[in-house]
């Protein structure tokens, strides 16, 4: 009964950010969140009428739309970054780099497994796949946030919540998806509630920060633009050097 | 593949780090206007150069302890040191926190630059991280031995800093060999 409530209750708060969404113009802002919402919004109700009406297909018909959903929120992540940083090409650069690091390193790491074991992935189940992109995509949340509070990027309150949300949805999906494998474990009742009701408080984030548009902040121009970023650069080493100085000569009086 | 632990680890850090953003920009909302120009000025004034290098120097040196030991008075003794002391570890912040700003006007000067370098950056966040590493190692030492016997015993900790200024020096020499490209181009 308790299952079923939070099911409708998120797809009717799935209905409400849809409607807010096209209401507040949201939509033509960060449209492939709200393709993502969509999406999601068609899978809840797939789900529940395959689960009414021919319970014998709801297994293939969820790890199917739940590997599409994985997917689609790749795409979302790639939205946080592109209007995140679309007024800061330089931590925007940075992004980029580090991404493709990310990448590399889940590349290499599944290339090395391959070959040290060929038959993983034929061994490996949907679940220890969803758990294997999980990871990765929070790898890259991670490397994303980790830069915004480094070089300090303000958010307006739409894509801190969207940000905010997703990060925390993907991450409760690693921990579900981490104690979950077995079935008889006895965590496996207590997740079968925990994480739909965590998507509900995940939902309600969303609602929260998407009720109107708030553009993002504008970066300070009052920064001196017709410089080089050699010249930047330079400054800075040379400041830091004049530290080092002072430091030096206190420890050799 | 990630290991169970691995990706456990991975998510519960995502989720420590997503409080610590979502904190970080509740915070800087009201001090966000510090980033702007006006602290530009604020932190060139503020500078350590406040403190003249005289005044460093006098303030480590083993003189003045020396000429109040003189006197034989231990009351006196420890006020001394107690007061010099406190003086050399708020310069010692002073001198983390001119670091940090310096650090923060790089930043926030690089984060528009589209020509932004990846290895120089790591470069100056090495360096940057060093200095305060260094300050850390100054403040931890002058707490526990007092400013004038720091000398014979930071000694390594100075063959460490002047390996971190060797390679600022490179480092800027670098800068300037392509400086003139760049202001072909201003």
């Amino acid at each position: 009964m308790l299952g079923q409530t939070i099911w409708w209750s998120c797809i009717a708060l799935e209905t409400f950010l849809l409607v807010r969404g096209f209401a507040g113009r949201l939509w033509a802002r960060y449209p492939v969140f709200y393709a993502y919402i969509s999406f999601v919004w068609l899978q809840s109700l797939l789900r529940f009428s395959i689960f009414h009406l021919r319970p014998q297909q709801y297994k293939p018909v969820y790890w199917i739309t739940e590997g599409l959903g994985v997917l689609a929120g790749c795409a979302v992540v790639f939205e946080i970054y592109r209007v995140g940083l679309a007024a800061y090409p330089g931590t925007a650069r940075m992004a980029r780099n580090l991404l493709g690091f990310v990448s590399v390193l889940a590349l290499t790491k599944a290339l090395v497994d391959t070959w040290n074991d060929p038959q993983w992935w034929l061994i490996a189940t949907t679940m220890d796949l969803e758990r294997l992109l999980r990871t990765v995509q929070s790898f890259a949340i991670l490397a994303l946030v980790v830069l915004f509070l480094f070089y300090a990027i303000p958010f307006g309150r739409n894509l801190r919540g969207i940000l905010l949300g997703y990060g925390v949805f993907v991450g409760l999906s690693v921990i579900q998806l981490t104690f979950v494998t077995d079935s008889s474990s006895r965590f496996h009742n207590f997740w079968s509630y925990a994480s739909p009701g965590s998507y509900f408080i995940v939902l309600g984030v969303w609602m929260v920060h998407l009720w109107s548009y708030v553009p993002n902040p504008e970066p300070k121009t009052a920064v001196r633009l017709e410089e080089q970023y050699q010249r930047v650069a330079a400054a800075t080493a040379q400041r830091l050097r004049e530290a080092r100085g002072y430091l030096a000569k206190a420890v050799r009086s | 593949m990630i290991g169970v632990w691995g990706a456990l680890a991975g998510a519960l850090v995502l989720l420590l780090v997503l409080l610590a953003w979502v904190r970080a920009e509740a915070s800087s909302k009201d001090s966000r206007s510090d980033w702007g120009a006006a602290d530009q000025e604020q932190s060139e004034g503020e500078s350590v150069e406040a403190c003249s290098p005289e005044i460093v120097s006098q303030l480590f040196s083993a003189a003045d302890s020396k000429f109040i030991s003189g006197l034989e008075s231990p009351g006196l003794e420890n006020l001394f040191r107690r007061e010099r002391t406190a003086v050399a570890l708020h310069w010692v912040q002073e001198t983390s926190a001119f670091i940090s700003k310096v650090m923060r006007r790089h930043l926030e000067a690089s984060r528009l630059r589209a020509d932004l370098e990846i290895a120089t950056e790591a470069r100056i966040f090495l360096q940057y991280a060093r200095l305060k590493l260094y300050c850390g190692i100054l403040f931890v030492l002058i707490g526990l031995l007092g400013p004038q016997r720091l000398a014979g015993t930071a000694l390594h900790a100075e063959r460490f800093i002047q390996r971190v200024g060797e390679g600022l020096v490179e480092f800027q020499s670098a800068a300037q060999l392509r400086e003139p490209e760049g202001s072909e181009s201003l």
